[in-house]
């Protein structure tokens, strides 16, 4: 009996972690003008991000292909895998859970499960690791689904930006549904949860941000698991764990990661924030 | 003419009793006096900033109120004193506007169900008015139009013990209000400090001047007047927009010319020839000039040449206009809400401002601001119109919380007034708005965001004062911080420094400048330039606000 897991690129597993727990991570697509880069292999995140002030016309991304992922369910399936189990990012955010889909059907003598984390970047990189764990510890494919499915409701993303400019220019966001306004400097702190993105404060100053995110944050605390994500800003990730070291779970390590470029594109340069999992009852 | 019949019941030796034509006519009496006087009104203002409109917003509380009686035949006394409370809750605008309408409500109560009222329906009735004046605010001062009231209605109580005669309550009443408005100084500090006594108490003295006046036979002829050039000199809210947006006689030009044996008839030949929407009345000794021209000199120089001119009044009614445009409808309506959302309704001044209002999803932006006060039917029509049943109201003035809760209370909406007393506090309010968050929660969330930030504000001073050891001569630059008066002088620059420095600029992150309309971008780029040199760490963000009066207005986190 053997379960793989199997990923996107987006969910931001660190590929060191990915190597060890044996997760395969399917790369999603950067489009530079009009050349598309296999995001971690063909475009390094610091390079990316270096030149994203620049970039012209602004950057998209793009879900791996179908294909892409029928290669990869048949490719573990001939190598001996029992069961696959694919977790990817919100499907009411991203096509890549459909992508995915569509390989299952291609691959169709691969045995695939698939899971949608409702959840960008780590906060559903955290939900692969647990997942990843389990398979590892000997757990059955349904009591890992089990597992993620009570899990999600409480899996939250927070994100604080530095600036309104990539998410405006990445056209993802409706600005009268956020109250955004484009007139004044306004901070917004970004909640992620059940698949669905909200504002959840407005300030002016970064200060008042990072107070308020740290807040919402410990409202949520004790943690299962939780990280620190950003987009380019390794001083201010640095100090948001500082100053959230007390929320981490014992023992944890204090895990930081850079924001993958098909959604740090939309947050903009200088967002930092935390993925987290609340502990259970 | 018909009126007569009252009139001398009025004047007649011994009045007992009043009916519902004898209280419209006390009404429109103490308007007309309160009219005469109401820039003596505005005068009295503490602090020297162009808010001195208690005059002006009390006239048009009272207008409003009058107007509801103007030709009513009702002789009910408690059905006119009802449409008096009610025109006055309508048209209430200003924190002196809505207590006098509370006044006109206290009254109402008294005077119910009453056909006639004698002397001891009169001192019930005064009792409670103070009653409700009081009730009409959250924490009643005394040194203001409140105690005038109160000591109205206890005078009232003692005078009937003396006689039936509601001549005599109302001389006694009007004596001891004026005593006490005498010693308001006394009893609020600030009042003593800018050497002036309470404005919304004088206010109040002047109507029930006016009344005692008709009383005693004056102000028959004003108040006939009145009736017949009270359009004609109404606000330039009334003006068409003409072709091309430019007025051909932009001068509103009003004022009174006394002499000998004026010819009439002559003079509005003469002046009709200079412009247009000419009024000229009067007699041979007194005649009332109201003319639109090109050149308001002209009228002025002939007026000279007949006899002497007093009670000049010019104005600019193209920069009037542009405002009116500019600003044009009073109320927008914008982000949508759903039903079941909570809905913003904002009070600004100048379409910068407005606009940010609604970029942060406030639903409708009222008009209104320093000076020119929104009334309680024009907040509680912007509140009515929005879709939805829950709505939260930013004044972003303290002068207009008030009306904001006036019309609040009017309301079968769920409501509630976060009381921003600055534009920057609304502002800073705005973006905790969750509109679909629990009312009571998110307008707690609001409040305590309107704290986060720093008001500093620059006008002109309207007249010379020291107040808080700041000296002011008119004309120069101020300063205030949160409201309050701290710097003044003849430069912009200086009175910047200091007002920044007032402010904490040191230790904030971020400053926004919203400059007004009477500043030209190169000057507000001029001040940013100015705030980034003294202060490299402040990010200084600049909005373009159209503010009428306040040429910068900055909100400091």
């Amino acid at each position: 009996m053997s379960i793989k897991i199997v990923t996107d690129s987006a969910c931001d597993v660190p590929p060191a972690i990915a190597a060890e727990l044996d997760i395969t991570v399917v790369p999603v697509y950067i489009n530079v003008g009009e050349q598309s880069y296999l995001e971690g292999i063909e475009l390094a995140r610091e390079e990316f991000y270096r030149n994203l002030a620049i970039y012209d016309p602004y950057p998209t991304t793009a879900a791996p292909a179908t294909g892409a992922f029928a290669e990869v369910y048949e490719r573990l399936t001939a190598a001996g895998a029992t069961r696959i189990l694919s977790i990817h990012l919100a499907s009411s955010l991203s096509a890549t859970y459909n992508a995915a889909r569509l390989g299952a059907e291609v691959a169709e003598s691969a045995p695939v499960t698939l899971f949608d984390t409702e959840q960008i970047t780590l906060g559903a990189g955290l939900l692969v690791l647990t997942a990843a764990e389990a398979a590892a510890a000997g757990c059955s494919i349904d009591e890992i689904l089990a597992m993620l499915k009570e899990r999600v409701a409480r899996t939250r993303v927070f994100g604080m930006l530095d600036t309104l400019e990539s998410l405006r220019r990445s056209g993802r966001v409706s600005w009268a549904q956020f109250g955004l306004g484009t007139l004044l400097q306004i901070k917004p702190v970004m909640m992620i949860w059940k698949g669905e993105v909200e504002v959840v404060a407005r300030v002016r100053t970064s200060k008042r941000s990072m107070q308020q995110m740290l807040q919402m944050l410990e409202a949520y605390s004790p943690f299962e698991r939780l990280a620190v994500i950003h987009v380019d800003a390794a001083v201010s990730a640095k100090q948001l764990r500082e100053r959230a070291e007390h929320l981490f779970p014992a023992g944890s390590d204090l895990l930081t990661t850079e924001i993958t470029p098909a959604i740090g594109t939309h947050l903009g340069l200088g967002a930092v924030g935390f993925a987290c999992i609340s502990a259970g009852d | 003419m018909q009126d007569g019949i009252y009139d001398t019941a009025v004047i007649s030796p011994k009045w007992l009793r009043c009916n519902g034509q004898q209280l419209r006519k006390l009404a429109q009496a103490g308007l007309v006096w309160l009219e005469k006087h109401a820039q003596h009104v505005n005068a009295l203002n503490v602090f020297p900033v162009p808010d001195g409109d208690t005059g002006t917003n009390m006239l048009l509380t009272m207008r409003s109120a009058v107007g509801r009686i103007q030709d009513s035949q009702e002789k009910h006394v408690g059905k006119v004193a009802e449409e008096l409370a009610h025109g006055a809750l309508m048209g209430a605008r200003g924190n002196s506007g809505v207590i006098l309408s509370q006044i006109l409500r206290g009254l109402a109560k008294g005077f119910k169900d009453k056909a006639v009222i004698d002397v001891f329906d009169l001192a019930n009735a005064f009792h409670e008015a103070a009653e409700t004046a009081y009730g009409g605010v959250m924490r009643p001062v005394e040194g203001t139009i409140l105690t005038v009231i109160r000591e109205g209605a206890d005078e009232a109580a003692d005078a009937v013990e003396k006689s039936r005669d509601l001549r005599f309550v109302l001389e006694r009443i009007l004596e001891r209000c004026q005593q006490a408005l005498e010693r308001t100084p006394d009893m609020l500090p600030i009042l003593k400090q800018a050497g002036v006594i309470d404005s919304g108490g004088q206010g109040l003295v002047y109507i029930f001047e006016g009344m005692l006046r008709y009383v005693h036979g004056d102000l028959r002829e004003d108040m006939n007047q009145q009736q017949s050039t009270g359009i004609a000199t109404a606000p330039a809210q009334t003006l068409a927009v003409p072709e091309g947006g430019t007025l051909e006689n932009p001068y509103d030009v009003q004022f009174i010319l006394a002499g000998q044996n004026l010819k009439i008839d002559e003079v509005r030949h003469h002046i009709d020839a200079m412009g247009d929407s000419t009024v000229v009345v009067g007699d041979d000794s007194t005649i009332k000039v109201h003319v639109h021209v090109q050149d308001p000199g002209l009228p002025l120089s002939y007026g000279v040449s007949l006899g002497v001119v007093t009670d000049v009044v010019v104005e600019n009614m193209q920069l009037q206009m542009e405002d009116i445009v500019g600003q044009l409808p009073a109320i927008e309506e914008v982000a949508t809400v759903e039903p079941g959302e909570i809905a913003v309704v904002a009070v600004a001044s100048g379409t910068g401002l407005a606009q940010i209002f609604r970029s942060l999803g406030a639903t409708a932006v009222v008009n209104g601001g320093q000076a020119n006060n929104p009334s309680t039917e024009e907040i509680f029509e912007a509140i009515q119109r929005v879709p939805t049943e829950k709505v939260i109201v930013l004044p972003n003035n303290k002068n207009i919380l008030l009306a904001s809760e006036a019309a609040r209370d009017l309301c079968l909406k769920e409501v509630v007034v976060v009381p921003t007393r600055t534009i920057p506090e609304g502002i800073s309010a705005m973006l905790y708005l969750n509109p679909n968050g629990d009312l009571e929660e998110t307008a707690a969330a609001m409040e305590m965001a309107a704290t986060f930030v720093t008001t500093g504000e620059i006008t002109r001073a309207t007249r010379s004062v020291t107040l808080d050891d700041v000296v002011v001569s008119e004309g120069e630059m101020i300063g205030l911080v949160n409201g309050r008066l701290c710097t003044a002088g003849p430069d912009l620059g200086n009175v910047l420094t200091q007002l920044l420095e007032k402010m904490e600029m040191a230790d904030r992150e971020l400053v926004s400048v919203y400059y007004g309309r009477e500043v030209t971008p190169e000057e507000a780029g001029a001040v940013v330039d100015q705030i980034e040199n003294y202060y490299p760490d402040v990010e200084v963000e600049l909005l373009a606000g159209g503010q009428p009066h306040y040429y910068y207005i900055l909100g400091a986190e």
